[in-house]
């Protein structure tokens, strides 16, 4: 299983106009980067939160509910996150137009 | 009120006026100088209150001192009482009348504190007077006894009565009846203080659903507990079974951990392909070739995802199935046509259009995979058929961790098996699938437990030997297999000659029908989804042929003037039908529209390196998947003009779509179907002929 979760990264970094893919464990220490160090750093700390105000949200309205991902579009970037109790897998993606 | 004139008669200077003069004084019997005013605060109502003055009571005797007995024993002693004693009492007495005055003191001084200062400096001067006169004891005794001082007030009088009777009281201070100040009970607040209880100053943000969270949690607490009693009983009777069942609960929190791992990176690579080929998913779901308008019944397909893989690179694809269930997965297999190409390898993989890049499973195998079938009532199962003869069955539910089952070398094709296809029959219990090879046989195989059964089910003989007059039998080389739509008993058998046999899985010797169909391997046998008697067959003999049942003339023939590789029927439409050729071109038939010609060729691989081999409908979407030899798949929508929906003739008249497909088909296949006199009577040839022949 964990070998397949290796090749899926690397298959997923190898695609056309991915930037990077972090993986975040519960405490937001980065475990996993292939962003620079002051990148992934500032990535950890932001979407980390992002996700647990996220959550917070989705669980208020409805206490049922669970956040399963989270895309975030922007000018320059699509940031897709799928958080998990144990961590949280962030993928970094320059959409090529 | 009294008035009182005062002359001054000592001064003499006085004139005879002055001296007449009147002066009147005033004597009030209230005090002048006490203030009228004075206000006391209440403590019981919370407010300040009008005292009432005291009464202007003047104070004129206050003694401030020991009262001691110095005089002399006048009085007669009882004879029996010890004089020792007598004086040992006296010391006590003098003590307690002592407390006694000291006690008034108090009263008085408060009294007198509440009457004012005037009243003490008053007061002073008859005080010391009374102390001068206090010297002799008597004295002080009566005149306190006026001063309204009943303690000493009593001895006095106790003294008085008792003089008449002098042997009861010897002395005057030897009296028992006698009053005395009790303590006086003084409340006192205590206090102590205790060690504070442990205590935690805690600071959360609470939202509802952390409330639910923690109630969840609590009932799974509940609930584990009463399991863990229900367990500990069981353990009472078993001990082995608990270390075990301790393991497996180990082993399954740590699987999910990492099987959450992998779905997120599964979701994430989808989501990663999802943007990259965004353009085609949109081309997939919205775009309609807007040429087709200006294109005169002529349709076109739009290419979209390409999907390929390193490893089944220039292998052949032999098979494509779309899944029953989820509609965007499908199955390929990856084999040979080579007939010595026994060390080909063999992929089976299962793609999903959501992610074109890689696929979900992939199977290996060490022989070319040959032909590949997914379960319709469980999605999962998957059957596939080997260039060697075997066949195997995977389930794909646990994720990647597969279950394959393989048949045995014992039980086997001897030859290549080229079509399997499950079967629902309703009678078996176990997952059943039939396989078609090419030693010509037709075997039922069951998914019992961990291996496969087989059953078989008929041996396809070539009846023209017979005639011959040889005695070794030959057996046809079964090519494809296709069971009729509505009925699970009977199916056809294309084979390697050229015949098409109609057999039922209850007769093991006979068949139903044989339709001399091609002069070269029948690649593939499609029913027609809306008509169960309608199928079409496609050879290498480059002709595609439509049939009707037990008709030994087929209905239509196309000849496309290359080796025809696969046919299907669409399954949106009761007549348009999709075919592959060996030049890699897709050729699409509508008979509606055409019934000589295609509606729509186009080429999908280049002729010099590869062939188109395999294609296949989607179940739902407009798409159609095309294989071919170097391995490569490309998924197509198939443009309107290809896709016509069927108009009712009568307006508003509502008619079932399918009953409308069916109607459109039986239009099309009037004009071509031979008078039912005619037919009839062939029909009954033919019938005959089998029989004599079997």
């Amino acid at each position: 299983m964990a070998s397949e979760v290796d090749d899926t990264l690397k298959r997923i970094q190898s695609h056309k106009g991915v930037v990077g893919i972090i993986v975040i464990n519960s405490d937001g220490v980065p475990i996993k980067s292939t962003l620079d160090n002051t990148t992934t750093v500032q990535y950890a700390a932001l979407m980390t939160q992002l996700c647990d105000k996220s959550r917070s949200a989705i669980r208020d309205l409805d206490p049922t509910n669970d956040l399963t991902f989270l895309r975030l579009r922007s000018k320059k970037h699509e940031i897709m996150i799928a958080p998990d109790k144990d961590f949280i897998l962030i993928v970094i993606q320059a959409p090529t137009e | 009120m009294g008035e009182v004139s005062e002359s001054a008669g000592s001064k003499e200077k006085l004139s005879k006026e002055e001296l007449e003069e009147l002066f009147r004084r005033v004597l009030m019997p209230s005090d002048p100088t006490v203030d009228q005013t004075l206000v006391e605060f209440d403590f019981r109502t919370c407010a300040y209150v009008a005292k009432t003055p005291a009464p202007g009571i003047i104070e004129l005797f206050n003694l401030e001192s020991n009262v001691t007995y110095e005089g002399n024993l006048s009085f007669d002693l009882p004879e029996t009482g010890p004089l020792v004693g007598i004086e040992e009492e006296n010391g006590d007495i003098e003590d307690e009348s002592a407390e006694g005055s000291d006690v008034e003191k108090g009263e008085d001084t408060e009294a007198s504190d509440r009457e004012g200062d005037t009243d003490r400096s008053e007061s002073v001067p008859g005080e010391k007077s009374e102390e001068e006169g206090a010297d002799d004891g008597q004295k002080a005794d009566g005149e306190e006894g006026e001063e309204g001082e009943q303690e000493e007030d009593e001895p006095k009088a106790a003294a008085k009565s008792v003089k008449p009777t002098r042997k009861k009281l010897a002395n005057q201070f030897n009296y028992s009846d006698r009053g005395a100040l009790t303590y006086k009970v003084i409340s006192r607040d205590e206090s102590t203080q205790t060690t504070p209880p442990p205590s935690s100053s805690m600071k959360e943000q609470l939202c509802q659903w952390v409330i639910y969270d923690d109630y969840q949690r609590d009932y799974a607490n509940i609930v584990a507990a009463r399991e863990k009693e229900k367990k500990e009983k069981q353990i009472l009777a078993r001990h082995d079974a608990t270390n075990a069942n301790d393991k497996s609960v180990i082993t399954n929190n740590d699987d999910s951990q990492e099987h959450r791992m992998f779905h997120a990176v599964k979701i994430m690579e989808r989501m990663v392909t999802q943007n990259t080929f965004e353009d085609i998913a949109f081309d997939c779901q919205f775009y309609d070739d807007p040429a087709d308008k200006f294109r005169n019944k002529e349709g076109a397909l739009l290419p979209l995802w390409e999907f390929h893989n390193e490893e089944s690179q220039n292998i052949i694809v032999t098979d494509i199935k779309w899944s029953p269930r989820y509609y965007d997965m499908f199955a390929v297999s990856f084999g040979t046509y080579n007939v010595l190409a026994y060390k080909t390898k063999g992929i089976v993989c299962i793609y999903t259009l959501k992610n074109p890049s890689h696929p979900e499973y992939k199977f290996k195998f060490k022989t070319g995979a040959q032909t590949v079938d997914i379960h319709s009532k469980e999605p999962y199962f998957i059957a596939i058929g080997l260039y060697n003869g075997m066949v195997a069955v995977s389930n794909i539910k646990n994720g990647n961790r597969t279950v394959r089952l393989e048949s045995d070398l014992n039980r086997k094709h001897i030859g290549t098996v080229w079509e399997v296809r499950w079967c629902d029959d309703p009678r078996d219990r176990q997952l059943g699938f039939y396989s078609a090879g090419s030693d010509g046989k037709i075997f039922k195989w069951l998914v019992q437990g961990h291996e496969l059964s087989m059953i078989p089910v008929i041996t396809l003989s070539l009846e023209y030997e017979m005639e011959m007059d040889t005695r070794s039998t030959l057996y046809a080389n079964a090519q494809c297999i296709a069971f009729e739509p509505n009925n699970y008993e009977i199916f056809l058998v294309g084979t390697a000659e050229g015949l098409i046999y109609k057999c039922s899985i209850s007769y093991s010797c006979s068949y139903l029908y044989i339709y001399r169909a091609h002069d070269l391997p029948v690649y593939r046998i499609s029913y027609n989804p809306y008509a169960a008697d309608i199928f079409a067959s496609c050879s290498s003999d480059w002709r595609i042929k439509i049939w009707e049942n037990c008709k030994p003339e087929p209905l239509y023939i196309f000849d496309l003037y290359c080796s025809v590789m696969d046919v299907q029927w669409a399954p949106y439409s009761s007549t348009v039908l999709a075919a592959t050729t060996s030049d890699g071109k897709v050729n699409l038939f509508d008979l509606n529209i055409n019934k000589n010609q295609p509606i729509c060729v186009q080429t999908i691989s280049c002729p010099e390196s590869s062939y188109t081999t395999r294609l296949r409908f989607n179940n739902k979407l407009p798409v159609l998947i095309v294989g071919d030899s170097g391995g490569y798949l490309v998924s197509m929508k198939v443009s309107p003009n290809c896709r016509i929906p069927t108009k009712p003739t009568k307006k508003n008249i509502y008619i079932d779509p399918k009953q409308l497909e069916v109607m459109k088909l039986e239009r099309v296949l009037s004009f071509v179907r031979e008078p039912s006199a005619l037919n009839e009577r062939v029909d009954a040839e033919n019938k005959t002929q089998n029989m004599d022949k079997q």
